[in-house]
């Protein structure tokens, strides 16, 4: 319903502008009223403001019930917890990363922001923190200490693992092999982070952070998840299949993950497709539903235990000062921060409202398609091979139980959800990174004022993250690179336009 | 905000088309486009230049003078110097309140993320009171400035000055100090929505000379280029919308569907249903059916192209919303109209009784007239979706 008007619009637009556009024009009539409907016809938006990324899907606005527990649901993305009780949005701790979502994922939108230092009370810095092992080639995380995304806040008396003061963000120049100069003598600047963690910043007195080492990933949009996780497992392991025979870019799918009894939906065993690692499957037991409650530690009623490490609460329950404070014994309070049988500090109620909010976040439609630049830039997009892994589109399953309305939609997210090696220069443990959904991404600058890009925010706009792109995807940044710099213009073009 | 179509897609056709044409012109100048965008710059002049800074000056101004009330308090600790501070508190958040029209561009979290550190709720009371169990020691304006937003802002300070929708007889020293030092912290984001908005060189002496006070502030004012003298960029559709005077006209109808939407769900309907006393905002002035009402006037204003005090103007300027969305759709501008004094009346009638919304809340009173004050929200919020889908082009 949304969409009918934009949509006759875009239709008379097209039938009107290609009657009067040059013939050596890609021929695309017929796609581009399709393809402004980024995330289907059942979940796009028309609007190109700073409200673009937080609209409900149209299936959503339309149905007083969803749309009460979206507007629910928002809240609860938009509201500090707290630790105090007897208070609104209680349960914070007492070890935690953020307050709320939207401390990461600012308007829910395209990224958080490149930010020169680790200040979680900083609403500019959606960075999470991770500490590995750099030596084993598999780079596990130091997960005896940390959690995976580490906590660097708690609820006094308890202390923080790391004191966020000691964490220094450097951000360095890099040369690549051209001299960071195009063929056609234009030149380019790239830098990459440095992160480092001071000894004396660590809670945990026999860790060595001399053998370890710490990256930072930001967060990514949360608008057209619903979509994603719409995706079939069959098609997805299709695209997989279909890359391991084509000789060039064969993409890492995610590890089967046993869903039964964490996803009321779609139990048993499905490929990872969310993250940068793709080390979560369905939306339903994904990084928001779980970072709800981990990135907080509110418990709820499916997660009635603290995002915890063993360690820390050893360490915790020792400390007499925590001891005097709680006036409890080492072993109470030991059992309380480890127990599995925590009284939930959210209702099932809220947290199914959190995700009717999560999936129903709409995609904003491409804009400008009919523009000849843009046409042009899409054409230099697909010539490049860009397409091998920033796959334009998909189609919905056809039985999308959690919200059948977007099954079956024709969605244009530009991604094949599988890894890649792009072989940039210390990119920390993100070594294969999940390809990243491009729709929406134009709207950046207006939304959140910038237009940082990749998974540690190194790109300071599309061109950059461009110019970033080596390993399985050098041949098409050769590609750009050859280009003059109008025909690299018209590319970044198309992708401000999708 | 939610946004769908009620409309027929005639009106957009009939856009289209004639757009669409105009393209094909041999000259690549759209006459109907410059006329359409010299229509939004005069409209978005007015409304940054007699609405949004207008109403952050009035606030930061206000906040100042909430601070003298509160030094005042302190040369004289007594109930009647405490009512004092209280009704200046106030004061200040009626003007923050007829801001949240606007809630994009400086205040939001991307920017200077104003919204939350000056209105965060719930307030993390046990580390308030943490602080004040130790006399508020070394706890200067400085220091609050940098503590979390869940222990600072207008709700920290409400909480100090009120109870049960009066201003307390007493302070201790204690929270006396800690006042002090959050009507600081408050007056320094007040003062950065204000020269954001304005471009430093535009505002008051007084706001200046206070920006100027904390060089953490203005630290954090100099190195966020993106959203300095923002009012002048979305006048002109500079800086990031790289001259796209419908995408910046944009912002006007989606920031107040946005607030419609919210007061009427989220801030009305959502507590009401579940009875969650506790997510009632402005919970110790119990102001907050008022507070409802002013983000509606907000609307108002934003729509009028200027701040009303009490009866709009029977004809709305010439370079306001409503005078364009009359051009385009006499009726939706009589509808939306008539819709903001509608909201505004059923809000008021939620406190029908003497009830505080807490009180309604609490006690689940006059349902019928919560019910009919979300259903005008509701409908509010979807005429200015209208606005960004159908009359904007």
């Amino acid at each position: 319903m949304l969409s009918i008007n934009k949509f006759i619009y875009a239709t008379v637009c097209m039938m009107i502008i290609s009657a009067c556009s040059n013939n050596d024009e890609p021929n695309v009539k017929g796609e581009h009223n399709e393809e402004y409907y980024a995330g289907g016809k059942n979940g796009t938006v028309f609007i190109n403001s700073s409200f673009a990324y937080k609209q409900p899907m149209p299936v959503i606005a339309e149905n007083n019930d969803l749309y009460r527990q979206f507007m629910r649901g928002e809240r609860l993305a938009d509201k500090s917890f707290v630790a105090s009780e007897d208070m609104a949005y209680s349960g914070l701790g007492p070890v935690y990363i953020r307050k709320s979502c939207i401390a990461c994922h600012p308007s829910y939108g395209g990224h958080s922001q490149r930010v020169n230092k680790y200040d979680s009370n900083d609403s500019r810095c959606g960075y999470l923190l991770m500490v590995y092992n750099p030596n084993d080639p598999a780079l596990p995380l130091a997960t005896k200490y940390f959690t995976g995304m580490t906590q660097t806040r708690a609820v006094s008396p308890f202390k923080a693992p790391i004191n966020e003061s000691g964490i220094t963000i450097e951000w360095l120049n890099y040369v690549d092999e051209y001299g960071n100069r195009y063929e056609d003598g234009n030149t380019y600047s790239l830098i990459y982070p440095k992160v480092s963690i001071a000894q004396s910043a660590i809670l945990f007195e026999d860790f060595d952070m001399n053998q370890h080492a710490a990256s930072i990933e930001a967060t990514i949009g949360i608008y057209g998840t619903g979509l994603l996780d719409a995706i079939s497992d069959e098609d997805l392991r299709a695209q997989w299949q279909e890359e391991q025979t084509r000789g060039y870019c064969a993409g890492v799918i995610g590890a089967d993950i046993d869903e039964t009894g964490l996803n009321p939906y779609f139990p048993g065993k499905h490929p990872g497709r969310f993250t940068y690692l793709c080390t979560r499957a369905t939306l339903d037991n994904g990084p928001g539903a779980n970072a709800l409650w981990n990135i907080t530690n509110v418990t709820r009623p499916d997660r009635k235990y603290h995002y915890i490490t063993e360690e820390y609460a050893k360490v915790m329950s020792k400390d007499a000062d925590i001891q005097q404070a709680l006036g409890k014994t080492e072993t109470e309070i030991f059992e309380w921060l480890m127990s599995t049988e925590l009284q939930p500090e959210m209702t099932a109620e809220d947290y199914n409202a959190f995700m009717v909010w999560h999936r129903g976040l709409a995609v904003p439609a491409a804009r400008n398609l009919d523009d000849q630049t843009v046409q042009r830039g899409r054409k230099l997009f697909y010539d490049a091979g860009c397409i091998a892994c920033h796959r334009p589109s998909w189609t919905t399953r056809s039985n999308y139980t959690p919200l059948p309305a977007i099954s079956n939609q024709r969605i244009y997210p530009y991604t094949d959800l599988l890894r890649h090696n792009l072989e940039m220069k210390e990119p920390g443990r993100v070594q294969l990174c999940r390809t990243t959904p491009l729709w929406g991404r134009g709207l950046m600058k207006i939304v959140s004022g910038h237009t940082d890009r990749l998974h540690d925010l190194r790109a300071r706009n599309t061109e950059e993250a461009i110019l970033w792109h080596g390993g399985e995807a050098k041949q098409s940044k050769e590609k750009f690179r050859n280009l003059p710099k109008e025909d690299r213009d018209a590319l970044i073009k198309f992708l401000d336009a999708i | 905000m939610k946004k769908y179509l009620k409309n027929s897609g005639l009106f957009t056709v009939a856009v289209a088309l004639l757009l669409s044409m105009a393209s094909c012109e041999k000259d690549n100048v759209n006459p109907t486009k410059i006329n359409t965008d010299e229509t939004y710059k005069a409209i978005l002049k007015d409304y940054v230049d007699d609405v949004v800074i207008p109403t952050y000056k009035d606030l930061a101004e206000a906040a100042l003078a909430f601070r003298n009330a509160v030094n005042a308090l302190n040369d004289n600790n007594d109930a009647l110097h405490l009512k004092a501070a209280a009704d200046a508190w106030m004061t200040a958040r009626i003007f923050w309140e007829e801001s949240e029209a606007f809630l994009f561009g400086p205040v939001s979290e991307d920017a200077f993320d104003i919204d939350a550190h000056i209105d965060s709720w719930p307030l993390e009371l046990i580390d308030i009171q943490a602080v004040l169990d130790n006399d508020a020691a070394g706890l200067t304006g400085e220091a609050a400035w940098l503590l979390d937003a869940e222990v600072i802002g207008f709700h920290t300070t409400e909480y100090l000055l009120f109870r049960e929708g009066q201003a307390r007889g007493n302070i201790t020293d204690a929270e006396l100090k800690y006042l002090t030092a959050a009507t600081d912290a408050l007056v320094w984001d007040c003062a950065l929505a204000y020269a954001a908005w304005a471009g430093e060189s535009n505002i008051s002496t007084a706001v200046r000379n206070a920006l100027n006070e904390n060089s953490d502030v203005k630290d954090f004012f100099n190195e966020n280029v993106t959203y300095q003298n923002f009012g002048g960029n979305l006048k002109n559709a500079t800086g990031l919308y790289g001259g796209s005077f419908a995408d910046a006209i944009s912002e006007i109808s989606d920031g107040a569907a946005d607030i419609a939407d919210e007061v009427g769900t989220t801030k009305i309907e959502s507590p009401y249903l579940t009875r969650q006393v506790l997510e009632v905002e402005s919970w110790y002035s119990w102001h907050s059916l008022e507070d409802y009402q002013n983000n509606i006037k907000s609307i108002r204003n934003a729509y009028f192209g200027e701040r009303i005090a009490t009866t709009p103007p029977s004809t709305p300027k010439a370079n306001s919303l409503s005078a364009f969305v009359a051009t385009k759709n006499p009726q939706l501008d009589t509808q939306i109209k008539a819709k903001i004094e509608d909201c505004i009346a059923k809000i008021q009638a939620i406190g029908t009784g003497g009830k505080s919304f807490y009180e309604v809340v609490r006690d689940h009173l006059n349902t019928a007239q919560v019910e009919a004050a979300v259903d005008a929200c509701d409908e509010l919020g979807a005429f200015f979706n209208q606005i960004s889908n159908n009359i904007i082009e």
